[in-house]
């Protein structure tokens, strides 16, 4: 057995496990009924860029397709497919692992480049035909986002060994915001057709990145940093999953000691009673697992802009009480969720206070999802009455 | 006084595929009782069983006068998002104790345990032996009648496990019974008042040390030697 064979075998069954998570959420009906009608509708929509530029891209600027792109190579790990077990067995054997973590990385970068070529393939008919840009320019613009991804990542990398969450935050934004104002500057390079300067800074970026993520990888010390990015990165759809479908299983919790909302445990309501005892908990549970509020705000957010943006008055309507249902269904399956996952309190969950508490707690819920759906709908209705009215008076001028 | 009665019949995870047959005990005021057995040998489906853990039953299980009772798992289950005081003062609320005094008790736990310094952090992020001192005083906060305990070394250091002893001891003398499941042999010959020895889903022995040694005709054996033998599948008659 050789390292390649090695990392063959990890990639084959993490391939493997993503496509049996992929496979949980769209069985058969999912795949004809939905992805593959989607599919035809995205491939038709596609040809017909490559006839005629879409009408939405003609108010975009290329700055922000640009940007977009900067914020995207963002995302991702680098992977080096270490497992718990090779602390014990493959640790022993130094050439065969760090042949196969350099193995890893090679694939990572292969991986991103295949992921950056696709998006430019979906961007090309813009590319060329709207913003009119040359061949050479877009492979230049490939090539620098890619020797910064792979900048990018070796940042994240190291960034990740940082404990303190707030330090760890602080630092990644700085240096979100450093080489944001180094792409702005590469970008200006780029569009003055100064292309030796665009080619030299990527390549030496992308060498410094490689040479400088091999010196990272190839050492015993971050064997564990790597198993934790490995975990993650293998189980990251499941997580999405899980952020979605809450009946599904617990969502992940934060890596905090300490929490950040009612420090020193103090209390939320002052009257001890067995009902508040039980919403107490929820909400400490609710506020302090960010899986549960993101979801909330999710809903939230999805309700808004189907009322918003479906025209039909008893569209928007429907969308409400599906709304009503879909939050009412949801919040009293994550309170379920959090009493049921503790065998301890199991005793407690056929008393009265229990189900008084849950009633409460749903309902207080409710009413605030209710309060910032109104609130965000009068916002977003405001807004596309006045582009309406923008757009009436820009077509009354020119009637004029 | 018998605080805890159980006569199962059966009870498994499956129906129609009992894991468990035939286990009858009880435990009574002040009274501390091993469960011992091989591994897979159906201890902790007995603790499940009593906790009404299982769909698939068939007996009784009683607590005498609806008397309270804690569990303590073998692996420790916090909620991740609450502190170990919120932990506690989740359940003095809910078990309607009075303010003052769950307080003071909490305190006193919490300064014996060492944990007091960590009351206002997530118990899920303290290490293995800190959660399990969490997991026995979240148990005693309530001062059950009844503990139902299932392998409580694991992961205790020396002090810690000196501690625990005192602890049980202390609410043995208050009058707490307790089901204790352990595969730490020697603390339980030591401790224990009697043994439930079970074997492939059965009761194989019950009673004192001296009654266990007739029942495995070993006169002179420790608990060790008659639970190797009743493992190892040598018949008792």
């Amino acid at each position: 057995m050789n390292s390649w064979s090695i990392f063959l075998k990890r990639l084959r069954k993490n391939s493997n496990y993503q496509f049996r998570v992929f496979r949980s959420v769209a069985d058969w009906t999912v795949v004809i009924y939905i992805l593959l009608p989607a599919a035809l509708i995205a491939i038709f929509n596609y040809y017909s860029w490559w006839m005629e530029a879409p009408k939405w891209i003609e108010g975009i600027p290329f700055f922000l397709i640009f940007s977009l792109m900067y914020a995207m190579i963002w995302a991702g790990n680098l992977r080096t497919y270490v497992e718990e077990a090779d602390k014990v067995f493959l640790i022993r054997q130094k050439p065969l692992f760090m042949n196969m973590k350099k193995w890893a990385y090679g694939y990572t970068i292969v991986h991103e480049a295949v992921g950056l070529l696709i998006s430019f393939l979906l961007l090309l008919p813009m590319l060329l035909y709207h913003y009119q840009l040359y061949w050479l320019d877009i492979i230049l613009l490939l090539l620098f986002l890619l020797s910064l991804k792979s900048f990018i990542l070796l940042i994240k990398y190291h960034l990740r060994k940082i404990e303190h969450r707030w330090k760890k935050l602080a630092l990644q934004s700085l240096v979100f915001l450093i080489l944001g104002v180094y792409s702005i500057l590469i970008f200006q390079i780029w569009q003055s057709n100064l292309l030796i300067p665009v080619i030299a800074l990527s390549c030496l970026t992308f060498m410094l990145s490689i040479i400088f993520s091999l010196k990272a990888l190839l050492t015993h010390a971050s064997i564990e940093h790597e198993i934790a990015i490995h975990h993650e990165e293998r189980t990251k759809n499941i997580d999405r999953i899980f952020m979605m479908a809450q009946e599904i299983g617990k969502p992940r919790i934060s890596n905090r000691k300490k929490p950040l909302f009612w420090k020193k445990s103090k209390r939320i309501f002052r009257n001890r009673t067995p009902v508040n005892g039980f919403a107490e908990l929820f909400i400490k549970a609710f506020i302090r697992n960010h899986t549960y509020w993101l979801s909330y705000t999710q809903i939230i957010s999805v309700c808004t802009a189907a009322i918003v943006i479906i025209p039909p008055l008893w569209i928007k309507v429907l969308m409400f009480f599906i709304f009503l249902i879909w939050l009412h269904s949801w919040l009293v399956n994550v309170w379920d969720q959090i009493y049921y996952a503790n065998l301890q309190v199991k005793k407690y969950v056929e008393r009265d206070d229990y189900y008084i508490a849950r009633t409460r707690a749903v309902r207080s819920f409710m009413v605030l999802g209710i309060i910032l759906l109104t609130f965000f709908v009068t916002i977003g209705l405001s807004i596309f009455a006045m582009m309406q009215f923008v757009d009436i008076q820009s077509g009354l001028r020119e009637m004029l | 006084m018998n605080l805890l009665n159980v006569a199962i019949q059966n009870a498994g995870y499956e129906k129609d595929e009992p894991v468990i047959h035939d286990i009858h005990f009880s435990v009574s005021k002040g009274e501390l009782i091993g469960l011992i057995g091989p591994n897979g040998a159906g201890k902790s489906t007995t603790i499940k069983t009593i906790l009404g853990l299982l769909d698939h039953k068939a007996g009784e299980i009683s607590f005498y006068n609806e008397a309270s009772y804690s569990y303590i798992p073998e692996r420790p289950i916090f909620y991740d998002e609450l502190t170990l005081w919120e932990h506690l003062d989740f359940i003095a609320a809910v078990e309607n104790r009075d303010d003052q005094a769950y307080k003071a008790k909490a305190e006193e736990l919490l300064i014996s345990y060492k944990l007091l310094e960590h009351a206002h952090e997530f118990p899920g992020k303290y290490s293995k032996g800190m959660q399990q001192k969490a997991m026995l005083i979240l148990a005693m906060i309530t001062e059950p009648d009844v503990y139902i305990i299932d392998e409580p070394f694991i992961g205790l250091d020396p002090n810690a496990m000196k501690l625990f002893l005192t602890s049980i001891e202390a609410e043995r003398e208050r009058g707490a019974a307790i089901l204790m499941s352990t595969h730490v042999l020697d603390t339980a010959e030591k401790v224990c008042d009697r043994f439930l020895i079970i074997h492939q889903g059965e009761l194989q022995a019950a009673g004192t040390l001296s009654e266990i040694r007739i029942q495995c005709q070993l006169p002179e054996g420790s608990l060790y030697d008659c639970f190797h033998t009743i493992a190892e599948g040598d018949a008792i008659e």
